[in-house]
């Protein structure tokens, strides 16, 4: 939910940046952290993430200002952290034997809530794939990668994620 | 972030607003508007942060290690969607190396698909199966292949060696599996096709799902034709409807098909008839009406997350009436009850399941009744296990049995059980995603069908099951341009069945026996190669030295098995939306059918040539075919007569055109 009482809306920090995915950084990242305190290989990660996924992120809405360094920092904060929680997902993903050989594909979404010690809530399907071995083989994914590890440096609150599994038939 | 910072400004400027003064009509309106203003953006702010998706690829299904096993060539849908022909047997001319097309002695107009070097008796050592149902009738009749619409075929999957383990009796010299198309979208299509010799040709075919997984297709065509010769006329009508869910955990459909065909026999020709007039008939009265009926259920469930159940269960039955020297009428029928388990145990892909068939088949003319009836049953199993990531071992085994009772042509009575284990050992190493490897044995059977079952020699009570073994080795080379594939094989059978046309007092037209033992022999070369991005060679070869290993005809060829055949083909887009196709195909000499003895007269080979152009303006694809372009003459099926000593044709069609035309609406 929307924390109103975040640093990440006090005004001033309106200058944000271009870049759609740096949103969030208003909302889950500490403003104060600075480009050293970033892990390196995170900042990889969410740069791979940006080129391999062109991700549909939740607002359209560009500023015409451009991006201070400090913002800019914390757009890639937010990255890393969706790059993190896409890649412990990533691990856990299988493909059921079952919907193998079914020959079923397809796309899940499912949502839940995250908590800054890592564990989650409200873990549910919000759109099925039509299959249920594919629907569970997503949710199991999610489970799987619970707790999510080295979070809280990126997320002070707790706050709802969704996430596209999608299963291709090779 | 404007939108986010704004909303509090603007709170605070309302508040103060509202203590400071008294608030005017304006105001409220104002008020009302930036409320729903902050509403607005407050709920777009509670959206949920969207992780980048995860995307997982599926690995290798069992039907996938099931083909890098052995040698398969695949007629895909695009292919299947680009060809200028109309029906199934004409489209497998192109792969004619592998699935030579043939014709026997039951109905010399139908054609039938030999795999691995059969002759006369390749419908009942080739297994055909429809989306894993199989294609095959109790008695020797030939299935009708081509009562299945090109329209509704997803692909077509040719497996070359004996599947006797997971496919069951029949599976002796290859397996034809073809896939029909599940619709998941609307599809229209409907196609034309009008040619030499009065062919006609109309098919529609409609297919939709709906929400909730519901879906349907329906195809009806009817496809005419003089054929080449006087009193040659065949003509086939059929419909078919299938209606299905597919739901959370599997998917059920009910498939249901009636077809009716008739076929005039003009009549095998003398040599000297052929060389004269290959066009004339001999007999004016043959008359061949078939009506058949088909049903079809099938369900696929996830029963947990390693495993699924397939049930097929079917029905189909076949009146035949006509005159064939005597007027006749005939009635055969068959059910199939086919449960399988298919899934995995840590790593290792498994599948066992059982087969049960019920069979009956009867015939009756002025001279003589016959009737035959069979109840098969069949337990197997097949597990592929990864030695290591680049190896599988493949393992499989099947027990098959069969009661059976028979009214014989002799007026004989017998009740017998034929009984058949056979299994499978074999290696498949992919060392990279170039090259495979393969090396198997695979065992094979096939219990007498009903037509032998009652033309049995009268010193004989039944036929044995025909039983043997098939040793193949192999390599696929795949790259961005080519696919190269080469096999070796040796196929040995017991007791192969046959005709033996030697006629005696009491079986004064021959009889079907058991052969000793029979070998063959062959290698199979394939290469399709994009010459450049517009030009495609493909071209195919096979060579089998198909003998009798003993008995007394041993050492002697295999009739009516050519021990080279051969087509290449080029298909050339010389410009935008135009295509060309040459295709010449090679049919070594052989024995005529039953010249088990090797006595008459070798036919020669031939060569056929056929060119096809093509416009393919989606959704219209319109072609021209010329089939058999230098009007070679040829016969498709020569049968050797033992009294006379001399060898009868069946010519083939000479030169022929076919104009095709096909609206897709996919």
């Amino acid at each position: 939910m929307l924390d109103f009482s975040s640093p990440a809306i006090v005004p001033g920090n309106e200058q944000v940046p271009v870049i759609q995915s740096y949103f969030f950084n208003e909302f889950v990242a500490k403003p104060q952290q600075t480009s050293e305190t970033k892990k390196i290989n995170n900042k990889e990660i969410a740069k791979q993430v940006k080129q391999k996924t062109a991700v549909a992120m939740t607002v359209t809405k560009q500023v015409s200002q451009p991006p201070s360094a400090k913002s800019s920092s914390h757009g890639e904060q937010i990255d890393a952290l969706l790059a993190l929680l896409h890649d412990a997902i990533q691990q856990h993903q299988h493909y059921p034997e079952s919907a193998l050989e079914m020959e079923r594909q397809g796309r899940v979404t499912v949502s839940f809530t995250l908590f800054t010690d890592g564990l989650i809530r409200d873990l549910r399907i919000v759109k099925s794939s039509g299959t249920a071995s594919l629907d569970s083989a997503a949710l199991a994914a999610v489970n799987a990668a619970v707790p999510f590890t080295k979070i809280n440096k990126y997320l002070e609150n707790s706050r709802e994620f969704t996430l596209d599994v999608v299963f291709e038939l090779a | 972030m404007m939108g986010i910072i704004q909303p509090k400004k603007i709170i605070a400027f309302g508040l103060i607003q509202n203590k400071k003064t008294r608030q005017t009509p304006l105001t409220r309106l104002l008020l009302i508007f930036i409320c729903a203003f902050i509403s607005i953006n407050a709920l777009a702010l509670t959206k949920p942060t969207v992780i980048p998706e995860v995307t997982s690829h599926s690995k290798s299904t069992l039907g996938k290690k099931q083909e890098a096993r052995v040698q398969t060539t695949h007629i895909t849908r695009k292919e299947i969607a680009e060809s200028p022909v109309v029906n199934l047997s004409e489209l497998l001319r192109q792969e004619q190396s592998i699935v030579r097309i043939t014709n026997n002695s039951t109905n010399t107009s139908q054609p039938v698909l030999s795999i691995r070097g059969f002759g006369d008796n390749a419908v009942a050592n080739t297994l055909i199966l429809v989306d894993g149902f199989p294609l095959t009738n109790p008695s020797l009749l030939p299935p009708n292949f081509n009562s299945i619409a090109l329209s509704d075929i997803e692909r077509v999957d040719i497996l070359q060696g004996s599947e006797g383990s997971l496919w069951g009796g029949q599976a002796v010299g290859g397996v034809v599996n073809i896939i029909t198309r599940h619709p998941e979208k609307q599809i229209i299509e409907l196609t034309a096709g009008l040619g030499s010799f009065n062919k006609n040709y109309f098919s529609a075919f409609v297919g939709n799902k709906f929400h909730h997984g519901v879906f349907f297709k329906l195809y009806g065509f009817t496809d005419q034709t003089n054929h080449y010769r006087q009193h040659n006329r065949q003509t086939d009508n059929n419909i078919a409807a299938q209606a299905g869910m597919d739901y959370a955990r599997g998917t059920i459909y009910l498939n249901v098909q009636t077809y009716h065909d008739s076929f005039q026999f003009p009549g095998p020709l003398t040599q000297a008839q052929f060389e004269a007039n290959p066009r004339q008939g001999t007999n004016f009265k043959n008359v061949y009406y078939l009506d058949t009926h088909v049903y079809q259920l099938f369900n696929k469930h996830e029963i947990n997350e390693h495993w699924i159940l397939e049930t097929r269960l079917s029905h189909h039955d076949i009146h035949g009436d006509g005159f064939t020297f005597f007027p006749f009428d005939s009635h055969e029928w068959m059910n199939s009850v086919r449960p399988r388990f298919i899934g995995s145990v840590r790593n290792n892909k498994i599948i066992f399941g059982y087969d049960g068939f019920n069979s009956r088949y009867h015939l009756i003319n002025t001279k003589t009744e016959v009737s035959a009836s069979a109840q098969q049953n069949n337990l197997y199993a097949q597990t592929i296990v990864p030695i290591f990531s680049q190896l599988d071992l493949t393992l499989g085994g099947r027990l098959a049995w069969q009661y059976n009772r028979a009214l014989q042509i002799s007026k004989q009575y017998v009740i017998n059980t034929d009984r058949a284990l056979v299994t499978e050992q074999g290696l498949s190493f992919h060392p990279n995603q170039e090259w495979q490897f393969f090396l198997r044995r695979d065992g094979n059977f096939r219990f007498p069908k009903a037509t032998e079952a009652v033309w049995t020699p009268a010193r004989t009570n039944v036929l044995q099951p025909q039983t043997g073994v098939s040793y193949e080795a192999g390599t696929i080379w795949t790259t961005a341009r080519q696919t190269a594939q080469l096999s070796v094989y040796q196929l040995q059978l017991h007791n192969e069945i046959a005709f033996d046309p030697t006629q005696t007092p009491s079986q004064p037209f021959g009889s079907y026996q058991n052969f000793d033992h029979t070998r063959r022999v062959g290698v199979t070369v394939t290469e399709s190669y994009h010459v450049t991005p517009k030009l495609l060679l493909d071209t195919q070869l096979n060579y089998v030295d198909a003998r009798f290993a003993s008995g007394p005809y041993s050492g002697n060829m295999i009739p009516a098995v050519p021990a080279v055949n051969g087509n290449v083909g080029l298909s050339y887009e010389f410009m935008p939306r135009w295509k060309t196709r040459l295709d010449t195909l090679y049919t070594g000499s052989r024995y005529a059918s039953e010249d088990e003895a090797n006595v008459g007269k070798k036919q020669p080979g031939y060569w056929l040539n056929s060119v096809a152009i093509q416009y393919m303006l989606k959704p219209v694809n319109v072609s021209f075919e010329v089939i058999n372009v230098f009007n070679q003459r040829y016969s498709t099926y020569n049968l050797y007569n033992p009294v006379s000593k001399t060898v009868n044709y069946n010519p083939g069609a000479g030169r022929s055109y076919l104009l095709t035309a096909k609206l897709n609406l996919d």
